[in-house]
This record gives structure tokens, C-alpha cells and sequence, in this order.
């Protein structure tokens, strides 16, 4: 049992984090004090094993040890990857069969009418642009069952409830449709049927009966429900759950599953790991697995959130500066922001996703001027062709970086790649010196001011259109361009702090080795707080709460067992959503403990509703004369397991060990030519402080700190911008 | 008293310093007119003099709209606002122009210069004066230039030392507005007064807060204050955001850089926009037509005056010229009592949807396009009535003809200049229902389903078939919504079905998108639920009169009520009416018995459901684009396969192709036989019809004898009324001097 | 720069036969700006599909076109080679009509049943070529209403202003609604 287990004992210290990318697989092998070392290989979609094991024998080496001798000490391995959105790009799913109610069979064609999904407002105002996405199964696998429930009103208890029967599961329509579907080879059947997320039943009942078809014909084909996927209201959403669930994740799972048995091959004993889109971490053997869809850039987040617990810091809004994109994430109060409908390669899902927003402008993003002598950066990019610099036909933001002597050409990758400069140069008087009628300095300063311009409102919509101040926020910046960048984006908004870390440009596979063992549970819930209940019928709502959670907790130990946790450690979160009385949309709040057992402790779940809502909006939006809804209980439950530690280092003399001082570099910022001193990131110590002008150069990147500006070590080597 | 004595002290400070709003708007008329650049800007300055400053102003600017609409709209309590395109916030001059705007139904910002020259007209600004942060309500069309008073506006002044330096504006669709006709179109109007809550520009708020009294205008004169309070909230909430973002942009680029910038961003638009149009255009005039039907005798008879059926005409041209194009609506209708008619402003949110997407997608949105689209509204026309209180409940009926036909006029440009991939059928039908209901327990309630104003199929494209469900001209987020939240909203209505409709759509070479059609079961409706159905073309005329290259307009849409049935039967068999093909079948085969069975190609008066009615309807259809006889016959067998076009004989005769099923019931082709069904169809053509010259001897003496059905003579004696329209009749029909139309 | 895009005519021709895969429509669809030549090109391309050698001006619609034909006039003509006489005049009556106005003959037309037009209040009217029977238009308006010129080119305008080639034959007349010379002779020759 404790073998099979994901939290550890004291000998196995090792944390090991991947992240599968598009092109490269990161390994970050983190030791017992908290210190990594990366490790790197090729991604290889059709073998991930092997780019597994290349990426995690490099980073091994790094240690002098082997494979086998960091998965004997791992005491967890966390696996994040992108394999599941490439198929359902590539559309190299599972053939999906379908059992809708009766009357929706055309659901998957229709969409909901959503056909702009991932448009910018000037496309979608174009509309000979929109398109349909293409269907996760084919319309001729769909089948219509004469089944209904009701879903009771809005306006309450005024018409039939909540999962009124209204028409009987038809039972001839199921067996024959499920016998259609093995005739057409389908390989995993889903159902949806209406308002299933409120009662189940039907769904199930559906189930049972295919399963039983199933069997008797002697095929095992998965089957899976909406309501088991995704609870939730709105049907065009939950439908697309299902689909990302049937075609796309559970032949993902197959393929996760041999990268795990890989991870045992080399003597780990825990379940491999990957990370949910609203954080948190579980084992490939999760049900819903369609959830760690972008386990990906979840991992910053989550190294944010863990940064922010260790430096007591409750809201930090997160910066990463990548290649082809610039994003940005929410920490409220050490809590992951979460949105309720995730936009997903053209599908919304009913998936709980973290707030991440990002505009298409990085550090490979394409520069050019239209004729209307308009700068445009990106949406095009170099990708891992850098720039003109390297071996691209288009001028980047990277090149303008070079000329301007931010990045020095000399040491991009520790030097491993030499930059061309004059290429750059020339491609920029092209590009937009000329067609602009500026110096070419004070274009490539133009151009950076518009990329800095775009990653600094997108930094302040974040943050205004959720109500929030951004003096009550931290900025952490990562990304291998986010620290080159980060005087420009940050400029003129006044954070609590701006920070970011030594290893900034690997954060988010550290970020993935600092997930916790949390899954999150929801149970819809169509309850009513009218104002001017009597004691009694708060008593009974109260109680109402109280055992929906108690479900939900008798459900995560069940699951967390069978993965193999010992449910005696796991610990609960609780929430629920609210909203006034006639509202659409539910509001999250989150309750300090899962206490509710009468008029008192209801009356914290409202006053904490209160809070969360004039939060985000003005007063005048609030409206406590309605009363409060409550439509779903929110439990996220917890196990242990091993998390890297942020070293304390003893504290040095402000002024850098003369070993830290590179030499010095000219660079044309703020309109001239200013001398920049550089800096070596590896030999700068704690209690360090870099004076602008200064580059901290590192291989994997270089941090910019502008004349008058200040760097500063901490005890843990946090970089603090001043 | 406090506040009076500001007012006043401000009141005074204005008549020194501090231009009034009727001066700034004096102005800027002025100087547009004469110059013929917004505001005499003949020079971008702000831009020349530094690009890069002006576009972070810009990009402040449009962020703060978008952002108050992603968050503002979740306060929303009705489905069109929070899921759908039916809700909009934007920022504009002082004098009401727009600057940028949020997503949704982005052409209602042809309104706000109205509803500000009306203020400015009637100095609000001297008295009482206006400060930083009042909400004015606003939802009448003659005042304030709202389309209907379904479409309910807040303003939201912005002032900077005592000056109104722009307005922020927040736009939604209600689900009721508490007119005779429960729901949001009071399709039975015959003048304003039976248009539910209709409000000139008035204030309700202070310091972006609503007045107390403002709940109790929701509560007493609209059947779902819940809701519309909500609403409201969620109008006023948008605002707020854009109101502080606006201050900080005052702050960091200072009044004067502001307001200069607000009007270069103005000016250069509407330059992007006539280039476009020049780049995309071909000189020359386009013609378009379209009808839409009133069907009010033997309904009205209250209200005699109103007791008639009108047939709408709308009728418009387009032509390119040096400052954009003109758009002439005469010859279309006069305005009649009826809840059809259209203000200026109601006209132009129209007119700017197909404007808008054709020649503003790529520059920004602002009030340029209004330069660039000179309308021609005739005065007495339904575009512009010279009754002062017409009911405009329900102009988007036939408004959205008249953008189609714009709209389809840069169909032919695109396709004549070559850019074909531009040029589709454009077609403006849409559908809802609403109404109001009692419970059993005695709760009373009002809805308004909008899912079919959230997406229509698209017409045909000159090089392939239109897709489904996938546009609305009217609002740039297609959306229908989903069936769980509607069907909460409506407690006795229950979907038996919500798909494409097979067949449905207009044929040609390529055809269009099939329109979508939803069935609703009555459940236990307790007292009382009755429904009615507004409308956008309803399928005794077509959406527009012109087809496509020899395709076929898109087919109206249209409401089934079966009531008085054997629902239960049909569910013990598992076989409920899944649409209304499938309803009209089981009708015809006996399997489906009804009482009171009736098909609606007009308006449906107020409709009262029982247990086990059924109110099925039909919309968003589309146009066909060439001859039907070109179809490739592969995708006409395709059609059959995918049930798109289920009726093989109708398909056989419309596209001379021959198939038989095989064993599979698979339709496969006969391709020797189609040949010679498609010659036999040509030759069939030709025998068939007529010389245009002998059709016109012909159809000329009964225009002669006037043999027409009443409404079409009524229509031509409005239409003929205007001299363009008189003009064109007379020399095509060569008509005596004397000839009439008009009752003698 | 996207300005100075230009679309191979194999491009031009794949839209005209609706053989063009969706990738490309939709980075057509994208130019930020349009391609300048388009024009030119796509009257080459439409040049080499037809069978006469008349010069086409402009494309009117599938299968219809405003031509200088061999007498030196500007005439609308059809693929199959019938010409339409003077552009100015509406084409339309110089085609064959048919007219569906009872709920049977338009029931052949519009599907399902109640998705036909109102009988009396509308018909359907389609125009053919008198030689090849295309239909080239369909109109659905009320009885009596004029035949509609969906479109008249100001060519002369057109080919100055906006190609910058200026016709060699430009008048004063070129834009001006010619259509009552047909109908005013028809009148005289009307019969009672």
C-alpha cells in the first residue's frame, strides 16, 4: 500500500518534474535542499518514454548520478505534457459514439453557434472568419434517446423540481443505438443528456444498460456520462467535456501510462503525477483526465503560489515571457483564480481552468509596419529560429534586443550559439526605421516600448477586470525573455514587489515539482436563501451544506485511496458558489473551515459571498434585497507529498564578490547609449545588490536592471526589484 | 442643498469658461461639415508626431471597454447578456461618437450621437447641469434614437473640471419590458404608448450609483424586476470600470492630449473605411429589396386605425462615391400604426452591422463608419416617420432586411472585383418567443427566449455551401445559448427538441445553411402561460427578394402550435416531434393528433398553452448563390446521405439529379440519367416561360387594372408616394400620367 | 507589407470552381489588405475559361458578364456565348421569365411546406437565357413590382479612379440607366 503510494519516506527526497513540450522535454530534478538541476532531450510524440528517459539520464549526469539512482531516492514525479491538446488539434482521437436526449442530435454540429472561439474583437467582427471547429465525432455516431428530466426554475421552488421525471429513459432506443455504435466500430461511447448535472440518474441508467449490451456481445468499450465528466450546467459545454474526455484523454492515458512504467522500470515507487488546469496534481489513473489538458503552464502558476507561501506573499500576479506568447496568471490570497469556461483550440469546455490570459507577443514574435505606418509585433514567430540574429527570414523582438545590446550575442544559450548583430541591425533600418522615418535606435526602442506596452496593459486588465489593486499584488516574472523585458512591462504600475528567481527561465517545470496532491470535487445544489428565514429553515440549510460536503469528502478518500493515498492524510478545502436570487452566474466563495451547522455559520457563508463580490464589482452592482442561491458545494482535498524546499543562504555584503563582475557592455535604452556593468548570475550571493544601469547574464537568460534601479539578493536568492 | 448650490455655482462657472454640450455639438457638426474631416482634423497630428504614445492611448482606451464587459456581464441575470451577443459597453466624445466599443451588438452605438444631441438640444448640462459619474436611462427611439425599447441604454457622463469630456455607455437586451405584449418586442403595438417602458434621456443616478426610486420603475412597469434590476446593475457596472479608466487616462496624458486624441482616432478610422471601400467596391448602383409582412386585421379591432395588413416595403440602393458610399432607403414604406417602425437612429444600428463587418474589421471601431455611410432616410418613410410616436417595438422585423440588402450589395462588389472569398448571401432572419405565465402557486413571471437571435446558418458563398448556425449579422459572437438555461427561465416549457432543420434554406448551385428549428412542451403551466413571437422575416415573404446569381432567397421563418394532443402516446413510444418537419409528418402519417393545429407565417397573437401543447418554430435560414441546375450531383447525394435535404423527389426536380438507394439505404448516384434529367429540366425551362417582352405586356395591363391583393396596393400607394420610387414604377411599367395607386 | 501580397492565378481559379480547401480561403479571408491586382488577374483567368474572345469588363454574375464585343460595344453576355445587348439596360429583361405564383409551384422551390412564400402577396420569378436556359436570377417580390437592375456598373469610373487604366472608349453616357429605352418601345408596341 505505502509502496504504491505518492507521498513519500524520508530516504526518497528526490522530486523529479517534466514538462512535455512542443519541442523539448525539461526535466527538473530537484534535491532534498531544494537546489535543481535541469535536464533536456527532444519531445517525441509517438515514443514519450524514450524522451522520458533521455531528458531525465541528462539531468541525472548533471549530479553524476543515473536514472536508476535518482528514481531509487524520488519521492515524486510529476509529468506534464501537451499530448493531450495535440490530439485533439491533429484530431488522432478515439472514435467517439454518442447518446444525446432525443432533439439534440445535432448538438455536435451546431456547437452553440460558437465559431469564434481564440478570435481577437477585429476578427470576430469579420465574419466571413468564423468557422466551426472541427467535431471530436462523427454526426453519424450520435444518437438520440427519448429520455427528460426537469431542471427546476430560477425563480425557485415555484414549478416541478429539481429532476422531475417528465419521460422515461427509452430502453429499446439505448440497446439499439449501442449496438449501432459497435457495428460502427466506434472504440468509447459518451452520454449526455439534459440536466444531468443536477440528477444523474438518467445518465446512468443509459449506462448500465450499454454496459449490459456490451457485454452480452462480448466488446468492452468505455462508457462514460457527462454528469460523471463535467456536473455542471449549460450542455454545449459540458458536451464538449465529454468529447475532450472520450476522444481525446482516455487514448492519452494509454500513453502517460507507459511513461510511468518507464518511471518504474527505473525502480520509482510512487504513481507518476500530472497536473490538473486548476491546479493540483493527481495519477494517470484520474477519471477525469481531459482536466490536465494544460498541465503545461499551470506549472508556473503553481510555482508562483508556492513562492508566495514560503515569502509570505497572498497575491502575486504571474509574468512569462516565452518565445511565442506572453502570459499571465492570477494568485489570489495563495489561491489559484479559476475561470468557469475554458476556451481550449476552439471548444469551450465546462472545465474548471485558472485565470491565464495572454497576448501573442514574445521574444521570437514578428516585427513589421503596415502601410499605414501602424507597428504590428507578432502574431507570427521564430519559434526556436530566434530571429534574422539566427536563421529567420523576419525581424524579431529577439534581434531588436541584440542591437540594442540587451542580449548579448556572444552568450545566448552560455554561448553555445553566436548571435549575428549586424543582420539584426540591418533587418530593423528595413523593417521599420525607414518605413517610419526614425533612427534605427529610436525604432528598435519604439518597437520594444509597443511589445512592453501590450504585456503591461495585459498586466493591468488582468488585474483591473477583476476588480483587483495592483498595489496589493507582487509581480513574478519568468520565462527565458521575461527578465529582459520585465523594466519595460512593469514599468509604471505599482506593485507590492517585482521578483523573480535565479532559475527563471526553467520556473515553470520547477512550478510543476511544487504542485500539491489536490483534487477538486463539485456537487450541484439548487438551494435558496431568501432573506427573513426562520431559524429552523436556516438550521436546515445549513445542515443541507454540511452533508453535501460530507458526500463529497466520503467520495475524495474513496478516490484517493484506490490511487493510493492513505485517506487517514488527506486533508479538505471547502467552498461553495453563490449568487443573488435571478443571477445567471455563480460566484466561488471560499470558507475558512467546513463548519455548518446552523444560522450562525450560514451567515458567514453570506457575509463571505458579500466580501468576494464587492471585490469585484462597484456597490452598486450588489443586490442582498433578492436574497442568495447557492447552486454548487466546492470541496478540494489534499494529500501530502514531498515539496521542494527554498534554500536559506547566509546573508553577504551588499556590494558582488568581484568573481560576479563580468565587464561592462553598452546599451541604447531609455533614447542613448548608457554602459551597462554585467553581471554573472551564478556567483551572485544572498544579500547581493546589483546597481542599475546592469545585466545579469545567465545561459538560459538575462535579467535588465535600468540606471537608477536596484536588484537585490535575499536570503533565498529571490531577486527583489527596486 | 448642498448639491443644488454646486449645481448651480457650476451652472454659472459654464456660461464663462466651460463650452455647453449644444456648443460642442454645434461645433463639431460644423466643422465635419465643412471640412468633411471629424471635426476639421485634416492632419493626424498626435500620430505623425509619435505613433507609438498614440497607440498605448488607443490600446488603454479599448482595453478598459473590453474588460468591462468580460466582467461586468456575469452580474447579468438574463441569458442574451451573459451568454449571448445581446449586451455592449463603449466610450465616446462628448458629443456622443464612439471611440471603441466592447464585443456584442456593436452597431447600437449609432444611437448614442443622438440621445447626446438631444441633451445638448435640451441643455441638460445648464439645468440641473451634469457631473462626473450620472446615469442617464435612455430607451426611446425618437429621442433618443433607440432601435426598440427592447434594447435599454445607460449613459454614464465623464467630466473633468467641470467639463463633460465623453460618455460611457452600457447597452442591453432586456427580457421584458412591460408593454401590452409581454417579452421584448411588443409585436402588437400601434404606437409608442403600447411600447412598455420607454424613456427619453433621463437622469436615474448619481456618482455611478442608481437613485432609490430607479427599483421601483423595474418593479411596478415590467413583469421581470429581478431580472431587469440585475440587468441594470450590470449596465451601471461596466460603466463605473470605464468611468475610473477614463480619469486615469486623463491623468497620464493630460485633458488636452485626450481630447485631442479622441477625435484623430475618429478621423483616422473613417480614412481606413473609405479606403477600404474603394479597395473592395466597384463604382456603380446596387439595388435591393425586401418585404415583410403585418398581420393585423381582425386583431385590432380596439385600436380601428390599426385594424389592417400592411406588406412592408423595404427597398434600398448603394453607390460608392468619394466619402464612403450612400445608402438610399426611398421608395421603402411609409410609417403605419404598427409596431414595425424604424427612427433614423433604430435604421443606422442596422444599417452599420454589414457596414462595419465589411469595412471596419481592420481599423478601429469608432463612430467613423457613420462619415463613411451617408444614409438617406426619406422623411415619412418608416426610417424616418413625421409622426412623433410610432411604436417601434418590433423594427428589427424588417431593419435587418435592410442591412442585408447593404450588406449583400458589397456581395456583388467583392464578387465582381474578384475577391471572391469575401462575397456570401446575406440574409437577416432571426426568431425568439416570449410571453408570461402564473404558476399554479400564483407566482407570476415574464420571459423572452432568445436563442434564435443568437445564430442563423450563413448563405450560400460564391464557392461553396453556407455553414449552419455559425453567424449573426446582427452581433459578432454567435451564440445561441444553451437549452438548460432557457428552459429555467420559462418553468412550464420543456425542449422535446433544439437542431437544424432538414431542407431548410434556399437552393442553388451551393445552397445555404439550414435554419434551426426547437420544439416546447407545455408541463403543468398552472394558472396561465401564454407566449407570442417577434420575428426577423417571417416566411410569407422571403428575407430579402433577391436571390443570388440565379440562387434562391432564404425562406422566412415561421411558428407551429399544435395544441390539444396525444403527447403522451408518442412518449410511451419514444417518438416526440423532434422539429416541425418531423411534426408536419407525424401529423400527415396520424401518429401525432392535435385539436388546434396552426401554422404562423405571420405574427402569432398571444398563444395560451396547456398540458401537452406543443409551440414549435423555425428560423435562421439562409440564401442560395447560382443555378441549382449547377450543382455538383455528388453533393446533392451527399445532402441525402447526411439528411441536409432529406426529400429526394424535391431535390431531383430542383437539381435535375437521379440517384437510387442500394440495399444500405445509401443514396447513390445515377450520373447518365441525371444528364438527361438536367437536359430535359433546361429544355422544360424555356418551354415554360415567357419572353420578358411578352411577361411585361402582360403583367403591365393587370398593373394597369391594378389587379393586386390589398396589402400590395397599399404598399405601392406608400412607396409611390416618394418621386424615386414613383419615378422607377412609372418607366417600367410606362404608366399613364394619371395612374394612381392611391384610394381616390 | 501584406499589401504587396499576390494571389497565383491558380489560386483565383481554385475560388472560381469552388475547388479552394478551406486553409487557403481562410489566409485570403486574413490579408490585412487585399491584394491590388486581383482584379486583372481574375478577369485573365475568367478570360481563358470562355469560349468567345469578346474582352470582359466585369463579371456580373456565375455566368454572366459586361464584355466589349466584336461590334465595339459594351453588351452583357452569357458563358454560352448569347448577349444580353446594351449593359445599361437591365439584363434581366432580356431573358425568359417564369413566375410561381400559386403555394404549388412554389412548394417545388421552397421546403418544408410552410417555409413557401404567400400566394398574392409574392411569387418567385426566374430568369433564364433565352439560349442556354442558366438561370440567371431569381426574384421573390410582391405582383407588379418592377423587374429590380440589381447592378450597374460605372465602368468608366471604375477603370480610371480605381484600376488607374482608363477605358479607351469613356463617354459621358456610360453610367446612366438605360432600361425605359426598352420599355418605352415595348409600350408602343403594346397591344390594346
Amino acid at each position: 500500500m505505502s509502496d504504491n503510494s505518492a507521498t513519500a519516506t524520508d530516504d526518497r527526497q528526490f522530486i523529479l518534474a517534466f514538462d512535455a513540450g512542443g519541442t523539448m522535454t525539461d526535466a527538473i530534478l530537484v534535491k532534498p535542499d531544494g537546489s535543481f538541476t535541469v535536464g533536456k532531450s527532444i519531445s517525441r510524440r509517438e515514443d514519450e518514454p524514450r524522451s522520458y528517459r533521455e531528458s531525465v539520464t541528462d539531468a541525472a549526469s548533471n549530479l553524476g548520478l543515473t536514472a536508476e539512482e535518482v528514481h531509487a531516492r524520488c519521492g515524486a514525479d510529476i509529468y506534464c505534457g501537451t499530448g493531450m491538446l495535440n490530439t485533439v488539434l491533429t484530431g488522432n482521437g478515439r472514435k467517439v459514439g454518442l447518446m444525446v436526449t432525443r432533439g439534440f442530435e445535432d448538438i455536435t454540429v451546431m456547437e452553440g453557434g460558437l465559431s469564434y472561439l481564440g478570435q481577437s474583437q477585429n476578427e470576430t467582427l469579420h465574419q466571413q472568419l468564423h468557422r466551426h471547429t472541427r467535431p471530436l465525432v462523427d454526426s453519424k455516431n450520435v444518437f438520440g434517446i427519448s429520455e427528460r428530466l426537469g431542471g427546476g426554475c430560477y425563480q425557485g421552488n415555484i414549478h416541478l423540481p429539481p429532476g422531475a421525471a417528465l419521460i422515461p429513459v427509452n430502453e429499446k432506443q439505448v440497446v439499439k443505438a449501442v449496438n449501432a455504435m459497435v457495428d460502427r466500430g466506434c472504440e468509447v461511447i459518451g452520454i449526455l443528456f439534459l440536466f444531468s448535472f443536477v440528477d444523474a440518474r438518467h445518465e446512468h441508467q443509459a449506462k448500465a444498460i450499454a454496459e449490459r449490451v456490451l457485454r452480452e456481445r462480448g466488446v468492452s468499450l468505455p462508457v462514460v456520462c457527462s454528469a460523471d465528466v463535467a456536473p455542471v450546467s449549460k450542455e454545449n459545454n459540458r458536451l464538449k467535456s465529454l468529447l475532450f474526455q472520450c476522444f481525446a484523454a482516455e487514448l492519452v492515458r494509454d500513453s502517460l501510462m507507459s511513461v510511468e512504467t518507464q518511471a518504474k522500470a527505473y525502480g520509482y515507487q510512487g504513481r507518476l503525477l500530472t497536473l490538473l488546469s486548476y491546479g493540483g496534481a493527481v495519477n494517470m489513473e484520474y477519471e477525469r483526465l481531459y482536466e490536465t489538458m494544460i498541465s503545461g503552464p499551470i506549472g508556473g502558476l503553481i510555482g508562483a503560489q508556492f513562492i508566495g507561501e514560503k515569502l509570505g506573499i497572498p497575491n502575486i500576479v504571474t509574468a512569462d515571457m516565452g518565445g511565442t506568447s506572453f502570459d499571465v496568471g492570477l494568485i489570489v490570497e495563495n489561491r489559484l483564480a479559476i475561470t468557469k469556461s475554458a476556451d481550449i483550440a476552439g471548444h469551450r469546455l465546462a472545465l474548471q481552468m485558472v485565470e491565464l490570459d495572454s497576448v501573442g507577443s514574445g521574444a521570437g514574435s514578428v516585427v513589421w509596419v503596415d502601410e499605414y505606418k501602424r507597428l504590428h509585433v507578432g502574431p507570427d514567430s521564430a519559434g526556436a529560429k530566434v530571429g534574422v540574429c539566427l536563421n529567420f527570414d523576419r525581424l524579431t523582438v529577439t534581434d531588436i534586443n541584440v542591437v540594442m545590446g540587451y542580449v548579448d550575442p556572444d552568450y545566448f544559450l552560455g554561448g553555445q550559439v553566436k548571435l549575428d548583430r549586424d543582420k539584426a541591425l540591418a533587418a530593423l533600418e528595413e523593417a521599420v526605421a525607414k518605413p517610419l522615418g526614425l533612427s534605427v535606435y529610436e525604432a528598435g526602442a519604439g518597437v520594444l516600448d509597443i511589445v512592453n506596452t501590450q504585456m503591461n496593459d495585459l498586466l493591468r486588465t488582468m488585474i483591473a477586470a477583476k476588480g483587483y489593486d495592483t498595489h496589493d499584488f507582487t509581480l513574478l516574472y519568468y520565462g527565458g525573455a521575461g527578465p529582459v523585458h520585465m523594466y519595460g512591462y512593469a514599468e509604471g504600475i505599482e506593485f507590492a514587489d517585482v521578483i523573480t528567481l535565479p532559475w527563471a527561465a526553467g520556473f515553470s517545470a520547477f512550478g510543476a515539482a511544487c504542485a500539491e496532491y489536490m483534487h477538486r470535487y463539485s456537487r450541484g445544489l439548487r438551494t435558496l436563501i431568501p432573506n427573513g428565514l426562520n431559524e429552523a429553515e436556516q438550521t436546515d440549510i445549513a445542515r443541507q451544506i454540511r452533508s453535501a460536503w460530507e458526500g463529497l469528502e466520503a467520495d475524495a478518500r474513496t478516490e484517493m485511496q484506490h490511487e493510493g493515498v492513505d485517506p487517514g492524510k488527506v486533508t479538505f478545502r471547502y467552498g461553495v458558489a453563490a449568487r443573488y436570487i435571478g443571477q445567471l452566474e455563480s460566484f466561488d466563495t471560499s470558507l475558512d473551515n467546513g463548519e455548518m451547522n446552523g444560522p450562525a455559520d450560514l451567515q458567514r457563508l453570506i457575509d463571505a459571498f458579500e466580501e468576494m463580490y464587492t471585490k469585484v464589482y462597484p456597490d452598486g452592482a450588489r443586490f442582498p434585497d433578492a436574497g442568495y442561491s447557492l447552486t454548487a458545494v466546492h470541496l478540494e482535498a489534499i494529500a501530502p507529498k514531498p515539496q521542494p524546499i527554498l534554500a536559506e543562504h547566509p546573508l553577504s555584503p551588499a556590494e558582488p564578490d568581484a568573481t560576479a563582475f563580468v565587464g561592462s557592455r553598452e546599451v541604447y535604452h531609455a533614447g542613448q547609449w548608457t554602459t551597462f556593468n554585467v553581471y554573472e548570475m551564478a556567483n551572485l550571493k544572498a544579500g547581493n545588490v546589483v546597481q542599475g544601469p546592469a545585466i545579469i547574464r545567465d545561459p538560459m537568460t538575462t535579467v535588465v536592471v535600468p540606471p537608477g534601479r536596484t536588484m537585490s539578493f535575499d536570503k533565498y536568492r529571490v531577486l527583489h526589484y527596486k | 442643498m448642498a448639491v443644488v448650490s454646486e449645481r448651480v455655482a457650476r451652472s454659472a462657472k459654464k456660461t464663462s469658461t466651460i463650452p455647453t454640450l449644444r456648443q460642442m455639438v454645434a461645433e463639431r457638426d460644423r466643422l465635419t461639415q465643412d471640412t468633411g474631416h471629424y471635426c476639421g482634423i485634416s492632419e493626424l497630428s498626435l500620430r505623425d508626431a509619435d505613433p507609438i504614445r498614440y497607440e498605448r492611448f488607443y490600446n488603454k482606451l479599448h482595453a478598459a471597454v473590453l474588460a468591462a464587459r468580460e466582467s461586468a456581464r456575469v452580474v447579468a441575470a438574463s441569458p442574451g447578456s451573459r451568454e449571448m451577443g445581446e449586451c455592449l459597453w463603449g466610450i465616446t466624445t462628448p458629443e456622443g461618437d464612439t471611440l471603441a466599443v466592447s464585443m456584442g451588438f456593436l452597431s447600437h452605438t449609432a444611437i448614442f450621437p443622438v440621445a447626446i444631441r438631444y441633451m445638448a438640444d435640451n441643455d441638460y448640462d445648464v439645468n440641473d447641469g451634469i457631473e462626473d459619474g450620472d446615469v442617464y436611462a435612455v430607451s426611446d427611439g425618437k429621442t433618443g434614437g433607440v432601435p426598440h425599447p427592447g434594447d435599454f441604454y445607460s449613459f454614464t457622463s465623464i467630466c473633468h473640471e467641470g467639463e463633460v469630456v465623453g460618455w460611457a455607455v452600457g447597452i442591453n437586451h432586456l427580457m421584458e419590458n412591460g408593454a401590452p405584449v409581454a417579452g421584448s418586442w411588443a409585436t402588437f403595438s400601434v404606437d409608442t404608448f403600447m411600447d412598455g417602458l420607454v424613456c427619453p434621456p433621463m437622469r436615474t443616478g448619481r456618482k455611478l450609483r442608481q437613485e432609490s426610486w430607479w427599483k421601483a420603475i423595474w418593479e411596478r412597469r415590467t413583469r421581470a424586476s429581478t431580472m431587469n434590476i440585475l440587468d441594470d446593475k450590470m449596465r451601471l457596472a461596466g460603466c463605473a470600470m470605464i468611468n475610473n479608466a477614463a480619469h486615469e487616462l486623463l491623468a497620464e496624458f493630460g485633458a488636452e492630449y485626450y481630447k485631442r486624441a479622441i477625435r484623430e482616432v475618429i478621423e483616422e478610422s473613417r480614412r481606413m473605411i473609405v479606403d477600404n471601400m474603394r479597395a473592395l467596391m466597384v463604382p456603380g448602383t446596387y439595388n435591393g429589396c425586401a418585404f415583410r409582412l403585418v398581420k393585423y386585421e381582425g386583431l385590432q379591432n380596439v385600436w380601428s386605425h390599426a385594424n389592417k395588413n400592411t406588406l412592408i416595403h423595404v427597398r434600398a440602393s448603394v453607390e460608392p462615391n468619394e466619402n464612403g458610399l450612400m445608402l438610399d432607403t426611398e421608395g421603402s414604406s411609409r410609417w403605419g400604426y404598427h409596431s414595425y417602425n424604424a427612427t433614423p437612429g433604430g435604421a443606422d444600428a442596422a444599417v452599420f452591422l454589414g457596414m462595419i463587418n465589411s469595412f471596419a474589421h481592420n481599423t478601429k471601431v469608432t463612430a467613423g463608419i457613420e462619415l463613411a455611410v451617408q444614409r438617406h432616410y426619406a422623411v415619412g418613410s418608416i426610417y424616418n416617420p413625421d409622426y412623433e410616436f410610432t411604436s417601434n417595438a418590433n423594427l428589427w422585423a424588417q431593419t435587418v432586411a435592410l442591412n442585408s440588402i447593404g450588406f449583400n450589395a458589397v456581395s456583388r462588389a467583392t464578387f465582381s472585383r474578384g475577391y471572391l472569398e469575401e462575397a456570401f448571401t446575406v440574409d437577416g432572419n432571426w426568431g425568439a418567443f416570449q410571453g408570461a405565465g402564473t404558476t399554479a402557486d400564483g407566482t407570476s413571471y415574464g420571459f423572452t427566449n432568445f436563442e434564435w437571435l443568437g445564430g442563423t446558418g450563413r448563405g450560400a458563398w460564391c464557392y461553396k455551401d453556407g455553414e449552419p448556425l455559425v453567424w449573426a449579422a446582427w452581433s459578432q459572437i454567435a451564440t445561441i445559448g444553451d437549452a438548460e438555461e432557457f428552459e429555467a427561465c420559462v418553468p412550464p416549457l420543456f425542449y422535446l427538441g433544439r437542431k437544424l432543420l432538414p431542407g431548410y434554406f434556399g437552393y442553388g448551385k451551393y445552397r445555404g445553411g439550414p435554419g434551426n428549428s426547437a420544439v416546447h412542451w407545455c408541463v403543468e403551466p398552472g394558472k396561465h402561460v401564454a407566449l407570442t413571437r417577434p420575428n426577423g422575416g417571417l416566411s410569407c415573404t422571403t428575407s430579402v427578394g433577391l436571390g443570388m446569381s440565379g440562387g434562391y432567397p432564404g425562406p422566412g421563418s415561421f411558428m407551429i402550435s399544435a395544441r390539444g394532443t396525444n403527447l403522451p402516446d408518442l412518449i410511451a413510444e419514444g417518438e416526440t416531434p423532434r422539429d416541425a418537419r418531423e411534426l408536419l409528418a407525424q401529423v400527415d402519417s396520424g401518429q401525432l393528433t392535435v385539436e388546434n393545429l396552426e401554422i404562423w407565417k405571420t405574427d402569432c397573437p398571444e398563444l395560451a398553452l396547456h398540458d401537452h401543447d406543443l409551440f414549435v418554430d423555425a428560423a435562421g435560414s439562409s440564401g442560395g448563390w447560382g443555378d441549382p441546375l449547377d450543382r455538383n450531383p455528388a453533393l446533392v447525394i451527399q445532402d441525402l446521405n447526411d439528411g441536409v435535404a432529406p426529400d429526394y423527389d424535391f431535390v431531383s426536380r430542383m437539381h435535375g439529379v437521379v440517384a437510387a438507394q442500394n440495399p444500405d439505404g445509401e443514396w447513390v448516384l445515377d450520373a447518365a440519367a441525371t444528364r438527361e434529367k438536367r437536359a430535359a429540366l433546361r429544355k422544360a425551362r424555356l418551354d415554360d416561360s415567357l419572353p420578358a417582352a411578352e411577361w411585361w405586356q402582360q403583367e403591365r395591363a393587370k398593373v394597369l387594372a391594378k389587379d393586386v391583393v390589398p396589402e400590395v396596393h397599399e404598399m405601392y400607394s406608400q412607396s409611390l408616394s416618394f418621386a424615386k420610387f414613383d419615378g422607377e414604377f412609372r418607366r417600367f411599367w410606362q404608366l399613364p400620367a394619371d395612374f394612381s395607386f392611391s384610394k381616390e | 507589407m501584406a499589401g504587396e501580397a499576390t494571389i497565383s492565378k491558380e489560386l483565383i481559379a481554385q475560388l472560381i470552381e469552388g475547388t479552394i480547401d478551406d486553409d487557403n480561403t481562410n489566409r485570403l479571408q486574413r490579408l490585412p489588405r487585399k491584394d491590388q491586382d486581383r482584379f486583372l488577374n481574375y478577369v485573365a483567368v475568367l478570360q481563358s475559361r470562355v469560349s468567345w474572345p469578346d474582352q470582359i469588363l466585369l463579371r456580373l454574375g456565375d455566368r454572366l458578364y459586361v464584355v466589349r464585343n466584336a461590334s465595339n460595344q459594351r453588351v452583357v453576355k452569357c458563358d454560352c456565348g448569347h448577349e444580353f445587348g446594351d449593359y445599361r439596360q437591365n439584363w434581366k429583361l432580356g431573358c425568359k421569365v417564369r413566375v410561381r405564383r400559386t403555394l404549388a409551384e412554389m412548394r417545388k422551390v421552397y421546403d418544408p411546406a410552410p417555409a413557401c412564400p404567400e400566394p398574392g402577396w409574392q411569387e418567385v420569378r426566374e430568369f433564364f437565357c433565352p439560349h442556354c436556359a442558366t438561370q440567371h436570377a431569381v426574384e421573390v417580390v410582391a405582383p407588379g413590382y418592377p423587374v429590380v437592375f440589381e447592378m450597374l456598373p460605372d465602368l468608366d469610373k471604375f477603370y480610371r479612379e480605381y484600376l488607374g487604366q482608363p477605358l479607351p472608349d469613356e463617354a459621358e453616357d456610360w453610367y446612366v440607366d438605360r432600361t425605359e429605352h426598352l420599355t418605352r418601345h415595348w409600350a408602343a408596341n403594346a397591344t390594346g
